[in-house]
């Protein structure tokens, strides 16, 4: 018995190697997803990451990101600056702050950081999966774009579809939209709308430590609307399998607010808040627009 | 860990307490165990960014308990974090439950175990499990493990399971396979009394889920590696040599480059003096049985550093990480006694031992090759600054001047790469550190020592450091009434800070008492941030202010 077991596992060990030939990289097929009819259960997936301008390890995780949306376009992406790396750091030409409190409520959460300092950068969270298992909750980088596409053959039980436009006379941002119940649905289901900004031209460090001052910063996050971390109930009741909510939501620009309105879209996206019989925030179904102008 | 394993271990306890109380007059067998308390109320403290904590007061706790009967071992251990202390690995925090639980049958020719255990093949280049309490380290392995000794001098060890993630388990599938020999044990006669010979081999294979949607990653990833140790006299060699297959990962960059690890250490030890020479290679030898893991997470080896481990508390400022991705090693450490009767005193009371030590780690040097593949030389301009990680020579010395005092200074210069060792874009300093401390006897088992240390610190670019911590001083008085009652009061002054507001006190106080194997510290202190490194293994210790309480015993 006991030669048997020790000559099983040398040859299970000395023989289980597997080495791998060029190429190294997956030619990547993408199989398209008919999303015409909006009220369709295709999941789209949401992407919430953090980041910081003094982040080293950073850019490369928002060159996925970058490649997350060439790949799958469908996939709404949210970038929170918060934790130590994304303060600023004036002596070392790191001005501006694109800390907001929201991203430091959620980084907390997700991560359960006992202090805003102590939240991860980079990291991501896919759709608030296992936000209750702190093991689960956050996803490097590196396989973002293999969890990603996991979520997709997973229908959804509810669409959203929203309308946002900005009227530059009032500096007013006003989003509609609605919910659709393709299952039945509970009163617990949040709706969430996150304003989230592209083209933003400001340093970064880079990983050698050098810094690039006119570095590209995408799908940063700016306020949600209203300015809440966690959205607000879709409906006060359970809603049956084919019912519609609508809402409108309003958020006005601070006087002195830097917020470039073409370059401004809306994520939406509902989830589960559930706390019994276990906790859940797992995203149900996601969606962005972009802000369109009153002229 | 499902409840029903926690339910199970649960009434195996009961019934081995049960049938240790009724059969403890018919040799029931040993139970025995340990016990560990660390708790810390925190104040926040803006200025020296200890953040505040929502709990006020957080807790780490663990109890061993073990039973023994003849051949048959079996224990358990239970740990606690409520939640985890500043600075853990946050996995642990707010869990409790029985992480550790084993069975062990052993006699001379067999052992196996089922359940957790820890394990080390050679040097531990391509597996070590091993727990780290102060670091938060514990990647224990849990499945099965059986040894064979076929003849005096002979085993053979086989494994396979998976490493502990906090309360859980890592994905990946670790199998091993470790044999040790000695040549003067299996065969009678062949070597002289007075010499050694070992020789052994490792094969470590891991399986982990190769899904990717960019990389053709491997599920299998083998490493091997092979060894001799020799002994001759007062002059030992011990040497090693591994190799891991491609294995791209998060903290390798993805490379499908293969690993190697080579380790030499030579020892030789005459009447009064010592001397260890040492040196070891490391390329892309970061094993993981788990690729997504973070930080230390499921290790599944230990490189160790060829460094000397800084006692004295300035220096463990800048305690040198191991490189798991590339390292070029040397070290050499030097210890003799200069004779009592040696002229101008220098001999002291009894004899003065010196110590010396130098170290140096370089990066190797590397040319990419592909996107996913490098070229790497084998050597490295060594007393060069080209790549330098890091540069240590220290010297210590040790002596009674009179029965009732004794003296302990020392240097220890450091050149370490921020950049390299804490993050990204630092720069280079350099840390010279002059210390002494002197130990008066009170009376029989009463003692005080005072201590001093001054710590001066140079970056090479200013620009690319922030926060320039630059210089320190340090004091401390500690008296010990033995073998019950120690106490001790210090204090860091960083007094070079480039930020005026950053010039600041970090004192702190300590009262130990013991009482058999009972020990109770409690302590207070204000607490700089900095970086707890436990044999090249590192993790960041974040600014506190608070009360501390720590609880020892075993039974």
């Amino acid at each position: 018995m006991k030669y048997l077991l020790l000559s099983l596992i040398t040859m299970l060990t000395v023989t289980a190697c597997d080495i791998i030939e060029p190429p190294y990289k997956k030619k990547i097929e993408v199989t398209p997803r008919d999303t015409s009819d909006t009220l369709s259960p295709l999941r789209n997936v949401l992407l919430e990451k953090f980041t910081g301008s003094v982040c080293t390890p950073c850019p490369p995780a928002n060159d996925v990101a970058k490649e997350i949306h060439e790949i799958y376009p469908l996939v709404s992406i949210i970038s929170y600056h918060a934790g130590k790396l994304a303060q600023p750091e004036p002596s070392q030409g790191y001005v501006y702050d694109f800390i907001t409190n929201t991203g430091i409520e959620l980084g907390v959460a997700f991560f359960k950081a006992p202090a805003p300092e102590n939240i991860i950068t980079p990291m991501g969270v896919i759709d608030r999966i296992g936000f209750d298992t702190l093991s689960k909750v956050r996803v490097g980088h590196k396989i973002w774009l293999t969890e990603i596409p996991k979520r997709f053959p997973i229908p959804s039980p509810v669409a959203i579809r929203i309308y946002p436009w900005y009227d530059p006379s009032t500096r007013t941002l006003t989003v509609s939209g609605q919910v659709h119940f393709l299952e039945n649905g509970f009163k617990d289901y949040n709706v969430t709308l996150a304003l989230v900004e592209d083209s933003i031209i400001k340093p970064q460090k880079q990983p050698d430590g050098s810094k690039i001052v006119d570095y590209l910063h995408k799908n940063v996050f700016r306020s949600n609307i209203p300015n809440n971390a966690w959205g607000t109930p879709v409906s006060t009741t359970d809603q049956p399998k084919g019912s519609k909510v609508t809402f409108t939501r309003n958020l006005q620009f601070a006087p002195d607010s830097d917020w470039v309105p073409k370059n401004l879209k809306v994520v939406g996206y509902v989830y589960r808040n559930f706390n019994t019989p276990t906790v859940s925030r797992e995203v149900l179904q996601s969606t962005s627009k972009k802000v369109s102008i009153v002229p | 860990m499902p409840k029903f394993v926690h339910i199970f271990f649960l009434i195996f306890l009961f019934t081995l307490l049960n049938s240790t109380l009724i059969f403890s007059q018919n040799d029931a067998g040993r139970l025995s165990g340990n016990f560990q308390l660390e708790a810390q109320y925190y104040n926040p403290d803006s200025i020296i960014g200890a953040p505040p904590i929502a709990e006020k007061v957080l807790s780490n706790s663990f109890a061993n308990i073990i039973y023994k009967k003849g051949n048959f071992t079996a224990g358990m251990r239970y740990e606690s974090y409520r939640n985890t202390l500043l600075g853990y690995p946050e996995g642990f925090s707010n869990q409790s439950g029985i992480t550790y639980r084993f069975a062990q049958f052993s006699s001379d020719q067999f052992d196996i175990t089922v359940g957790n255990f820890f394990e080390q093949f050679g040097t531990g280049m391509i597996l070590r499990s091993y727990e780290n309490r102060p670091l938060g380290f514990d990647n224990a392995l849990e499945g099965i493990r059986a040894k064979f000794r076929p003849t005096y001098g002979l085993e053979m060890t086989g494994l396979i399971g998976k490493n502990r993630l906090y309360f859980g388990l890592g994905q990946g599938i670790v199998r091993g396979f470790n044999i040790d020999a000695n040549i003067g044990d299996i065969f009678k006669e062949v070597l002289p009394d007075d010499m050694v010979l070992k020789f052994g081999a490792s094969a470590v294979s891991k399986y982990e889920n190769p899904s990717s949607a960019t990389l053709n990653l491997p599920g299998n990833v083998l490493a091997t590696s092979a060894r001799v140790n020799f002994i001759y006299d007062a002059f030992s060699l011990e040497s090693e040599y591994a190799y891991k297959i491609n294995d791209p990962t998060d903290f390798n960059n993805s490379t499908f480059n293969s690993g190697s690890g080579m380790f030499l250490q030579t020892t030789y030890v005459g009447e009064g003096y010592g001397v260890t020479l040492a040196a070891k290679r490391i390329d892309n030898m970061d094993m993981r049985s788990q690729r997504s893991s973070f930080l230390f997470e499921t290790a599944m080896n230990f490189l160790p550093a060829l460094t000397k481990v800084h006692t004295r508390r300035l220096p463990t400022l800048y305690p040198y990480a191991t490189q798991n991705n590339g390292e070029f090693g040397l070290q050499a450490d030097v210890f003799f006694v200069i004779p009592e009767d040696f002229p101008l005193g220098l001999g002291g009371l009894n004899g003065t031992t010196v110590n010396v030590n130098y170290s140096e780690i370089h990066g190797l040097d590397t040319s990419h090759t592909s996107e996913f593949t490098y070229e790497s030389k084998f050597g490295v301009p060594v007393f060069s600054s080209e790549k330098l990680y890091f540069r240590d020579f220290n010297i210590d010395i040790e002596t009674y001047l009179s029965k009732k005092v004794k003296i302990n200074f020392g240097y220890i210069g450091i050149t370490y790469d921020q950049g390299v060792i804490e993050s990204p874009g630092k720069s280079v300093l350099h840390a010279y550190t002059v210390y002494g401390d002197l130990s008066y006897t009170l009376a029989r088992n009463n003692t005080i020592r005072f201590e001093a240390q001054h710590m001066a610190v140079s970056h090479e670019d200013l620009s690319k450091t922030q926060p320039i911590n630059g210089s320190w001083v340090m004091g401390l008085v500690e008296y010990s009434l033995a073998p019950s009652f120690f106490m001790s009061l210090w204090n860091e002054y960083n007094y070079g800070n480039k930020d005026v507001e950053m010039r600041q006190n970090y004192y702190g106080s300590q009262f130990i008492y013991v009482k058999e194997s009972n020990r109770l510290t409690l302590g207070y202190s204000r607490q700089r941030a900095g970086i707890l490194c436990v044999g090249g293994v590192c993790r960041f210790v974040p600014a506190s202010n608070g009360f501390s309480l720590s609880v020892t015993g075993s039974f």
